[in-house]
């Protein structure tokens, strides 16, 4: 349930911005796997009259050493929990495939990223 | 509005309004900071609601120090820490474990932001242990926190005393409530052997507790001094 939290932030993000909200955008990185469901219930509790657009974004890692883009893969139970907690998490379970370097970049698709706030 | 923006930053302060924070810091390592968290945390236990807050992602050692056993963390409404010994406690250990987290500068950014966004703490006060130098997470610390106290640690050494100009120099005077001076035992043989004893008891909260019992004064002065 720390989907709550996120959605806290949005909230004061959106509050600190428009008065009267109408429309948000916002973007959810596959990497913390935010539960939609938890997360929206929550922004609907917290804005009712505000229209919320929720878009997927697929995660996307790229290695500093050979500089090839990487899918995120499979991660086991255990792991992906701690990912959907700390995104950067990833760092500590996961190498490229291809060269086997733990040092790699989030380029895409990390967390909770707001595109656009619309209302006065 | 076009451009990504993220939401944490806007919710910080106020995840946090109300509490104590004490950042320990140093410009250099090994200076005994997670151990000096550690103690203080025990002692001002007894007297408040504490938090300890471990930001060093490459060497998070504030759960073996304490002896914390099993990691885990709660979830309710955000991120709850690991309650132990009346304390609660966050570290990066527990998204990690004992694994590398080899992080460059704006994804240690993104993690410290993270927990400080989405972690509900239950304290009167916030002990935060830091990694050694000057970088993200001292930056962080003193963006977020106008409120933030520092407590720097150091050594006799000169390359310390050195870090320690530089630190000061950064921080400013009216944040730092205090230079502790850590390892000056080298003269007394007594001193010497509690600063072992110290050591030894790491992971033993009990036999730390009961070693802490002489920095109670030193702990009471910063008490006083936040």
């Amino acid at each position: 349930m720390h989907e709550w939290a996120l959605a806290e932030a949005v909230v004061s993000f959106v509050s600190d911005r428009a008065d009267r909200p109408r429309r948000i955008r916002v973007l959810l990185g596959e990497l913390q796997n935010v539960d939609e469901e938890i997360f929206l219930s929550a922004l609907k509790e917290m804005m009712d009259d505000v229209e919320i657009d929720l878009t997927r974004e697929e995660c996307v890692l790229r290695c500093n050493a050979c500089k090839k883009d990487m899918k995120l893969k499979d991660l086991g139970e255990e792991e992906r929990e701690l990912v959907h907690f700390l995104p950067e998490a990833v760092h500590a379970y996961v190498s490229c495939p291809l060269c086997g370097s733990r040092d790699f970049t989030i380029e895409k698709g990390r967390g909770v990223v707001i595109e656009s706030v619309e209302g006065s | 509005m076009a451009e990504r923006n993220d939401p944490r930053e806007s919710i910080i302060d106020r995840r946090l309004d109300g509490i104590k924070k004490l950042a320990v810091v140093s410009a250099k390592g090994g200076v005994g900071k997670s151990t000096v968290s550690a103690i203080l945390a025990l002692l001002l236990a007894e007297k408040a609601k504490v938090g300890v807050l471990d930001l060093d992602a490459y060497n998070p050692s504030i759960p073996t120090i304490l002896g914390m056993r099993e990691l885990r963390v709660g979830e309710d409404r955000g991120i709850t820490p690991q309650s132990f010994r009346g304390m609660q406690v966050l570290s990066f250990a527990h998204f990690s474990g004992d694994r590398a987290m080899p992080l460059r500068g704006r994804e240690l950014s993104d993690a410290v932001k993270e927990l400080l966004a989405v972690t509900t703490w239950d304290a009167d006060l916030l002990i935060i242990d830091t990694p050694p130098g000057t970088g993200e997470v001292t930056l962080d610390l003193l963006r977020f926190f106008r409120d933030a106290r520092f407590l720097v640690v150091t050594t006799p050494s000169a390359l310390a005393k050195m870090a320690l100009d530089r630190e000061l120099e950064l921080l400013g005077r009216s944040r730092v409530i205090g230079v502790l001076e850590n390892m000056s035992e080298r003269d007394c043989d007594l001193c010497v052997r509690y600063s072992k004893e110290i050591e030894m008891a790491c992971g033993d909260t009990d036999r730390l507790m009961s070693l802490a019992d002489g920095m109670r004064n030193m702990a009471e002065e910063i008490w006083r001094r936040l």
